[in-house]
């Protein structure tokens, strides 16, 4: 074993144990390092034999103890700053990123102050700046507090964007405004700032599975978020190496801005530089279903062309050993600062580097133990980065590449060259799948078609574009021909990956693998690659030589297929046997998950932002599909919609895009919205068979499971408060002992209806139930004493966000809790399930 | 002290992988390479084993055993050898035996297992037995290549190792420079099955060795064991010499 490769693994292990304890015992571990280090000294002194086994130990200390020290937690003296305007000076630690909604840069070492209150902390903040489009924040000036659950919040009444020619603009206080792009320009790394704002804490995951902002930002030393206002103030500038860098990096992209048209311009600053605000969610969807998202990570191809690139310079040149490692070095990493040290470019950065040197000074080039030796660097730079997706599929990645690829090599009869464009990433492809299938619930089944297509095509881009930016570097000239050039390679590239991604069966949602399906296909990749690398057979006159790994190949390949269909297919999940009710967490909507003892399925309304907040945030996109691939269902038997509000059926075309559905279940009322009318469209489209029911019908979904429909009366309520919310579905589903009571958005005259139904006992029907879905978020509406005497339900669950309404009431969770109900709410719990098998009720999230 | 520092800088980052032991290319590490085996494989060319001595003959006469056999047949059943006794192999099988790169038995008996899996009926063996070397042979050498050898093929086909079961009685000459019919004097009694050979009357074994070169030693401990009651006696070695006459 390469000897880096040793160092780095026992030191992350001390890293991870040191997460899942928390770091509890540092100055223990700092004494246990230094106690085996003196061991294996002593021992080595005296010439034992296995004094080498005293290192790893005392790496593993030191792995523990480094996270221990570096792990960043939100410090308890700015607990009283929370939720205040406050006011912060620090200096700008990256150049602002634009977003379609948002401006975001971080601030470091900041001076926190409230009045005469001060904090002062090593620690990071993120500053926020929203924008809202004009028009609106005029039209729904009440409805600007709104906040989603993924990060894609707006809370502003001061930033706006002013509706001329588009472009986003910051107003201060005195109605002066400066332009989004402007004022990055102008805030370089290193200068002094001075901010105002809301302090506030960053959006953390609830549920098991979902994207943790607030942890994501604390691997990197940021503990809070200000949400500023008016607008920054520059105190002092200063001009620094990283404040060079970032103009350089200005300039690189103002002249890709000032060659192609927005959507190249976007394309190409996302392939070269690395940046992400340009990407729409259908762009980030495409890349996804098609596996090629590591192209947007600047690493090893990128740098590979500047490697070539400065190389050919040097030889050119005739420069000697040493002021061509410099200058190669030089060129690598000014490339990593460009994109400020990613770890993926960080990782190719060491790699290249020691390469190199293994070229220049005529050393053995052991690729795995560079890879660790990059690993270990950024590990003690920041240790929490082991718990970084994108630091863990590029390390699995390149792992995957330089174990698997050489290996496949051997066994596939093609030329070199159009060899390796399949074994790559192939290789990578299955090193990182387990992890995809983790982190964005998805396996790319056409990801090696769609790699082995575009790769070079990008692998031109990225040629292309490292000449164009040394150009924009050397003169900012107008007109770049060879950024024109990258930009017109993108429209062949993206349409390829269009056209890949909407193929059926292109990619298709997964659970998340569970531990030991992980350690068995990492495992089985270990076994595979080296059963591929050692196994051959030479063949004798009179016999057949084979070598000891030849006959694993096989066993391994057919172990690897099955744990691929094991990721693939979710399987082995098995059937809990008990009927699963969740409340998803989809911030101010409905939607509730019904798994069925036999394993059939049902979800009742998928949330959905209303259309005047204008916010991307799509809670069907965003948290109803990737919740139903994380439960590892791949179709739907039934989506119902309990009435046509957005906050109901908002997120059903995302899932009807999304998921197969069988059938498609709403109450019979008109209501012409173009959201209406875009599901109405998805399910001809889709061929979805639709029923319009109301109050008398049943829902047959599993013989186990009665689902009987109470609501709405046949004649359907008119003049009410809101008719639309009165006519919702109501659902009663009972297994065994057990029942739910799904109300929609009724309100009071619903609920005194069904009441009143239920006792003149016109319809045979039962409405009590011992889990009650709130009705109507829990709004005031929605008080009902009668109603509430007939259901007698022992939890009741509200399905609630951010919200200008008042959802929930205080009044209505009172009522609740007088009625001796358990309240459970999901902007506090996050994904609510209640799981029965009849007879006894858990609740979990 | 800094050429220490600098070679352990150099082993740290920079590492030498261990490569084939008989070659040193990379990519494998205790296992001999597929190239160093075409080498060995292709030595073989054109030549056909004998059937029964397993020595390689020119492929095109017509007997499938040797003149030697037919004149006179050894007393085992049948003896095979990996590849001649010629090139990289003699070197490899040199630098095992007389520079004392033990570390080689590994390799080198996998390749015997190999073969003895593939063309002897090795599950009804009951032992494996390597043609023992003088004790003062011994003490000069340190180990006893044939038992080296045998020591891998237990391990790797799991037939029980015997190594006592022959033992040589007296000295005798080394055999290089000797002429087939002095190897066969100069060796006469010089073997005699052990107390350890015992449980195997009526049994079927497996005898190793490293070269087979006139078959004197192995028909002289053949003979032994045949006589302490061994049933059958299967031969197997790394290198044997080509055979001039058909």
């Amino acid at each position: 074993m390469p000897p880096f490769v040793l160092i780095a693994s026992t030191f992350a292990l001390g890293i991870i144990i040191s997460e899942l304890n928390r770091g509890r015992w540092v100055w223990a571990a700092v004494a246990g390092a230094a106690i085996f280090l003196a061991a294996g000294i002593w021992y080595y002194q005296r010439g034992k034999r296995y004094s080498f086994i005293w290192l790893p130990l005392c790496l593993l200390c030191l792995g523990y103890a480094w996270m221990g020290i570096h792990s960043v937690s939100f410090p308890q003296q700015l607990n009283p700053f929370l939720g205040h305007f406050v006011q912060v000076e620090g200096a700008v630690a990256n150049l602002p990123s634009v977003y379609p909604n948002r401006l975001v840069f971080v601030l470091e070492e900041p001076v926190v102050s409230l009045d005469k209150e001060r904090w002062q902390g090593n620690e990071k903040l993120e500053v926020v700046y929203y924008f809202i489009a004009a028009e609106e924040a005029v039209d729904e000036s009440a409805s600007s507090q709104q906040t989603g659950t993924a990060g894609s919040t707006s809370s502003s009444v001061d930033n706006r964007t002013t509706g001329s020619n588009n472009k986003l603009v910051i107003t201060g206080a005195g109605g002066t405004e400066i332009e989004a792009e402007h004022l990055r320009s102008k805030l370089l790394p290193g200068d002094a700032v001075r901010v105002e704002g809301f302090l506030e804490l960053t959006e953390t995951a609830l549920s098991p599975g979902e994207f943790d902002y607030r942890a994501y930002l604390e691997r990197r030393g940021i503990i809070a978020q200000v949400q500023g206002k008016g607008i920054p103030e520059v105190m002092s500038q200063r001009q620094g190496l990283s404040s060079v860098w970032a103009g350089l990096r200005l300039r690189i992209e103002n002249s890709i801005n000032t060659t192609l048209p927005r959507d190249e311009s976007f394309f190409l600053q996302e392939i070269l530089l690395g940046s992400k605000e340009g990407m729409t969610p259908d762009d980030r969807d495409i890349y996804q279903r098609t596996g090629v998202m590591h192209l947007f990570a600047v690493s090893g191809l990128h740098l590979g062309f500047v490697f070539a690139a400065l190389i050919a310079a040097a030889g050119f040149l005739g420069l000697r050993r040493i002021p061509t490692f410099f200058m190669v070095t030089v060129g690598i990493w000014g490339y990593a600062a460009l994109i400020d040290f990613t770890p993926p470019v960080t990782r190719a950065a060491v790699m290249v580097t020691f390469g190199l040197a293994a070229y220049l000074w005529q050393q053995r080039k052991n690729s795995m133990n560079f890879l660790a030796l990059a690993a270990l660097v950024l590990l003690l730079i920041n240790p929490s980065l082991l718990f970084d997706p994108g630091f863990q599929l590029s390390f699995t990645a390149t792992w995957g590449i330089i174990y698997l690829a050489i290996s496949l090599n051997r066994h596939i009869p093609l030329p070199a060259g159009i060899r390796e464009a399949i074994t790559v990433p192939l290789a990578a492809q299955l090193a990182i799948l387990p992890l995809i299938a983790t982190y964005f619930n998805q396996v790319a089944i056409l990801g090696l078609l769609a790699n082995i297509l575009v790769v070079p095509l990008a692998g031109f881009v990225v040629y292309l574009g490292v000449v164009g930016m040394l150009l924009a570097a050397a003169a900012p000239a107008l007109f770049n021909p060879f950024f024109l050039a990258a930009g017109a390679l993108s429209i062949p590239i993206k349409g390829l990956l269009g056209i890949l991604a909407e193929l059926p069966g292109a990619a298709f949602f997964v659970p998340p693998p569970p531990l030991w399906l992980y350690l068995l296909w990492f495992g089985i990749l270990l076994l595979f690659g080296w059963a591929l690398r050692e196994g051959f057979t030479v063949s004798f006159p009179h016999f057949r030589f084979r070598s000891a790994a030849t006959s694993w190949v096989m066993p391994s390949l057919l172990v690897l297929t099955l744990c691929l269909i094991l990721i693939c297919t979710g399987i082995w999940r098995g059937s809990s046997g008990q009927l699963e009710v969740t409340f998803l967490n989809v911030g101010q909507g409905d939607s509730i998950l019904v798994r069925t003892p036999a394993g059939r399925t049902m979800l009742v309304d998928a949330g959905g932002s209303p259309a005047y907040l204008n916010t991307s945030f799509d809670p069907g996109r965003q948290v109803v599909v990737p919740a139903l691939a994380r439960a590892g269902i791949k179709e739907l038997d039934l989506v119902v919609n309990s009435h046509p509000h957005e906050d109901h059926l908002g997120g059903i075309p995302a899932v009807l895009d999304n998921i197969k559905v069988g059938r498609y279940v709403a109450p019979p009322i008109e209501h012409v919205t173009p959201q209406a009318l875009q599901v109405q469209q998805l399910l001809e489209e889709k061929e979805i068979p639709v029923n319009y029911i109301h109050s008398g019908a049943e829902i047959k979904l599993d013989p186990a499971v009665k689902i009987s429909v109470l609501g709405p009366p046949e004649t359907l309520f008119s003049g009410t408060r809101s008719d639309t919310n009165n006519n919702s579905l109501i659902l009663h589903i009972a297994y065994g002992e057990v029942s739910f009571l799904l109300t929609g958005d009724v309100e009071r005259e619903g609920m005194l209806d069904l009441t009143e139904r239920m006792q003149k006992g016109r319809t045979a029907m039962e409405i009590s139930a011992d889990i009650l879905k709130c009705p109507h978020h829990g709004s005031s509406y929605s008080i009902c004493p009668e109603f509430a005497a007939a259901v007698r339900p022992r939890i009741v669950v509200v399905s609630v966000g951010n919200n200008n309404f008042g959802h929930p009431s205080t009044e209505t969770i009172y009522f609740w809790q007088e009625q001796g109900a358990q309240v459970l709410r999901t902007d506090q719990e996050g994904n609510i399930t209640l799981a029965t098998d009849g007879a006894e009720l858990s609740v979990a999230n | 002290m800094l050429t220490d520092v600098r070679s352990a800088m150099k082993g740290l980052f920079f590492p030498q992988e261990q490569g084939c032991p008989i070659c040193g290319r990379r990519g494998s590490q205790r296992h001999i390479c597929q190239i160093c085996l075409e080498e060995w494989a292709e030595l073989a060319d054109g030549f056909l084993p004998c059937a029964k001595c397993g020595r390689f003959k020119k492929a095109e006469a017509g007997e499938t055993t040797c003149q030697e056999c037919r004149e006179n047949e050894p007393p085992y059943a049948i003896a095979r050898c990996v590849a001649p006794y010629d090139g990289s192999l003699r070197d490899a099988l040199h630098s095992f035996k007389f520079s004392g790169r033990r570390e080689l038995a590994y390799p080198l008996g996998e390749l015997i297992a190999s073969l003895v899996a593939s063309l002897f009926p090795y599950r009804l063996l009951a032992a494996v037995i390597p043609v023992p070397l003088h004790e003062n042979r011994l003490q000069e050498r340190g180990f006893n290549q044939a038992l080296l050898l045998a020591e891998v093929v237990n391990r790797m086909l799991r037939i029980p190792l015997v190594p006592n079961a022959l033992i040589r009685s007296r000295e005798t000459h080394s055999q290089t420079s000797l002429s087939r019919e002095q190897r066969h004097s100069n060796l006469k009694g010089a073997f005699e099955a052990g107390e350890d050979a015992l449980p195997l009357q009526g049994k079927a074994v497996l005898l190793a060795d490293d070269v087979y070169t006139t078959g004197a030693t192995v028909q002289e401990c053949s003979k032994a064991l045949i006589n302490a009651g061994v049933k059958e006696i299967y031969v197997a070695a790394l290198a044997a010499g080509i055979l001039t006459s058909p």
